[in-house]
């Protein structure tokens, strides 16, 4: 990639940011590349040497507060005529209700996902414990005289231990997964003030 | 290591790395790499919050038919650097009692 696709490629990414925003991170940018161009790297190395414009864009999201994105979004390009502030105002119980309805439909959606994540955990721990019963239905067993009883309980007992290892191991990758979820969720609404921008 | 630490550790080296003479981004990054990695956009970020805190200035120089943005540390970045070095003095008083081998006596 050449220097220019590369400032372009990135201006492109960054377009739901203030322009002076944009206008300062392509000319930090740009200088960086020349100063790595000037030192013997050629100009392909000197881009790549940056990092992927995706991984870029994604620090620079970071970083950004939402507000400064919502802020941009919503401003309107030119001020508002008052019939179309009354039309807002008018029209606020049925987009205000489908806002609201919009973030309940997705915060009760990431809420059921960790209550059944929850949930399969006590069942894990249910089955653990299960177990243990097993071991004590042994001894039982043995003391009310019905041994044959018993090692059955103990084998059931076994397969139930092993079982919870297995659905720990399992349970522990898909909390790792939705914690990693959580921690990108702030990246993907954010994206998606600069995504719908960019395809006006 | 913590964001929050890390930052404030990278804000104080960006600041070390132009106490002695006006620097610009990719020497600064050549200067601290040896010690801590340092990308571009967390440069990028760490220079305007250290402009917007008053602790370094900027100007533009034209370099070989370009410009280039030298960066110069302000009276409050060095007092910056000089609080860094006491608080740390602390805080390795802090890291040898954590580390000292049996810990303290009950």
């Amino acid at each position: 990639m050449t220097k220019q696709e590369f400032l372009a490629h990135l201006k492109g990414e960054l377009c739901g940011l203030p322009n002076d925003e944009i206008e300062q991170r392509i000319v930090f940018y740009e200088e960086i590349i020349d100063d790595k161009i000037e030192e013997g790297l050629n100009e392909e190395d000197a881009v790549h040497s940056l990092g992927s414009v995706r991984d870029i864009v994604d620090g620079i999201i970071a970083e950004i507060p939402i507000a400064v994105l919502i802020k941009k979004k919503i401003k309107p390009k030119r001020p508002f005529t008052g019939w179309e502030i009354g039309l807002i105002i008018t029209g606020s119980p049925i987009w205000g209700a489908l806002l609201i309805s919009l973030f309940a439909v997705a915060f009760s959606l990431y809420a059921s996902m960790w209550a059944v994540l929850v949930s399969l955990w006590v069942s894990a721990v249910a089955i653990a414990l299960s177990s243990v019963a097993g071991v004590v239905m042994l001894f039982i067993g043995i003391c009310v005289g019905n041994i044959p009883i018993g090692f059955v309980f103990l084998g059931i007992g076994l397969f139930l231990g092993g079982l919870s290892v297995f659905a720990y191991d399992l349970l522990m990758l898909c909390t790792k997964a939705m914690v990693r979820l959580t921690v990108k969720i702030p990246t993907w609404v954010k994206r998606l003030f600069i995504k719908k921008e960019e395809k006006k | 290591m913590d964001i929050q630490l890390k930052r404030g550790l990278l804000d104080v080296c960006v600041l070390t790395a132009i106490k002695n003479e006006d620097s610009y981004g990719y020497k600064i990054i050549k200067d601290v790499k040896p010690y801590t990695e340092l990308s571009e956009s967390t440069l990028y970020t760490i220079l305007k919050r250290l402009e917007t805190a008053g602790m370094l200035t900027v100007r533009t120089v034209e370099h070989d038919g370009r410009l280039r943005k030298y960066y110069r540390i302000t009276d409050e970045g060095l007092e910056r650097i000089e609080e860094f070095k006491k608080e740390w003095k602390e805080v390795m008083q802090i890291y040898q009692f954590v580390t000292k081998e049996g810990g303290c006596n009950d």
